[in-house]
């Protein structure tokens, strides 16, 4: 499928990953969204482009090598430093929660997993999204991501609508945007959290198949109320919710 | 005013034939509800979490192991037969495609109480809440009332 070419001035994007073939694949499909992008395959080199370069948007990987696998939070905090208007998108194969919660903390404005499904359109759609974004004065320790949280709500939304009435497990669990909430996942634990919050609900299948903890394990069977407390003491030790 | 969700979702409700009897809670559901357990009662394994389902039931979604469910705690399987019997309270399992989907339990001659999935509880007839969702009112069973 041919992705659609931006229609506002080319942005400058930086994209940043160790492995060649993601990170020409990304800068090929960027290109051809009509993006201008430089790339950077070491902590090191894309540092020296943070510093004199001015762009527009970030695509980082945070694991830029087997030896620092955090070396992306360094380069997104650099970022943000030196340019707080710059656009992070943080890309992640780690299933590690705090990843993602740190990132959001630095004030990434997407965070996506590398397994996910069509992550090259996923990019590119969010690419044009953070080109468009006008909110430069974003506080950049706010742990949010506005994209996030607007597609969990949504489909958070639509759970809800299509199964409030179901006491099946397999019509609530296997429900599609349930489904898509799981599909989103560690970076998605926050909103879950957050929702939690507000009052016991089904959550624990997703926060177990995202996490693979098992938090709620000796909460009485069916006791919706003690499971949904049971998961956000985890937040907490965490330090995900307070 | 807009009608309440469950105003479409179960059309055969009107104003006169029911009455909203709690407020939504997602804690508990209508398997639970009719055995008057605030617990959420499936069968099957969960991820994250379980749900309640007595020991030694099949944990098949099938009509036969929801009758076996309301037996541990002192129902008995009286087939078709949903009429009121003084001194004896009724549940009735409502199922689409042979898979229970919802239980009711009943109140007194008239009435049924139901927890409807995630959102509230209601008295109403048994027929209104026949159809897309919950199918249609496959067994009923019954046990003594307790003083």
């Amino acid at each position: 499928m041919a992705l659609p070419r931006l229609a506002v001035s080319a942005p400058s994007v930086l994209v940043v990953d160790d492995y060649d073939a993601f990170r020409d694949a990304c800068t090929r499909t960027l290109e051809g969204a009509g993006f201008t992008v430089q790339s950077a395959s070491t902590e090191q080199e894309a540092m020296q482009k943070v510093l004199h370069g001015n762009f527009d948007l970030a695509l980082i990987d945070i694991m830029l090598s087997e030896q620092d696998r955090r070396g992306g939070l360094k380069v997104i905090s650099e970022l943000r430093r030196v340019n707080p208007r710059t656009k992070i998108i943080a890309i992640s194969g780690s299933h590690d929660i705090n990843v993602a919660l740190e990132s959001f903390r630095l004030g990434v404005f997407e965070f996506l997993p590398k397994g996910s499904i069509d992550l090259s359109g996923k990019i590119v759609v969010a690419a044009e999204r953070a080109a468009q974004a006008n909110d430069p004065n974003r506080p950049p320790n706010e742990v949010t991501s506005s994209p996030m949280r607007e597609r969990f709500e949504r489909l958070a939304s639509a759970w809800r609508a299509e199964t409030q009435f179901s006491s099946s497990a397999p019509d609530i669990f296997m429900n599609k945007n349930y489904q898509e909430i799981i599909g989103q996942g560690v970076a998605i634990v926050p909103f879950i959290l957050e929702d939690l919050k507000k009052g016991p609900d089904h959550w624990y299948w997703a926060l177990g198949a995202i996490t693979g903890d098992n938090s709620a394990e000796n909460a009485p069977p069916g006791d919706i109320a003690a499971i949904s407390a049971a998961w956000l003491e985890w937040g907490r030790r965490k330090g995900i919710v307070r | 005013m807009e009608p309440k969700p469950y105003r479409q979702a179960f059309p055969a409700l009107t104003d006169e034939n029911h009455i909203e009897t709690s407020p939504a809670d997602a804690e508990y559901n209508c398997i639970g509800h009719a055995a008057d357990s605030r617990l959420w009662w499936w069968p099957g394994e969960v991820i994250g979490g379980n749900h309640y389902w007595p020991s030694g039931v099949a944990q098949d979604v099938t009509i036969e192991a929801f009758v076996s469910a309301y037996e541990t705690v002192g129902y008995a399987d009286c087939g078709q037969d949903g009429r009121f019997e003084a001194g004896f309270e009724k549940v009735a399992i409502y199922a689409r495609d042979g898979a229970p989907k919802h239980a009711a339990r009943q109140v007194d001659a008239s009435y049924w109480t139901s927890k409807l999935g995630r959102t509230v509880d209601i008295s109403h007839q048994l027929e209104h809440l026949e159809g897309t969702y919950y199918g249609e009112v496959v067994r009923y069973l019954k046990r003594r009332k307790s003083r």
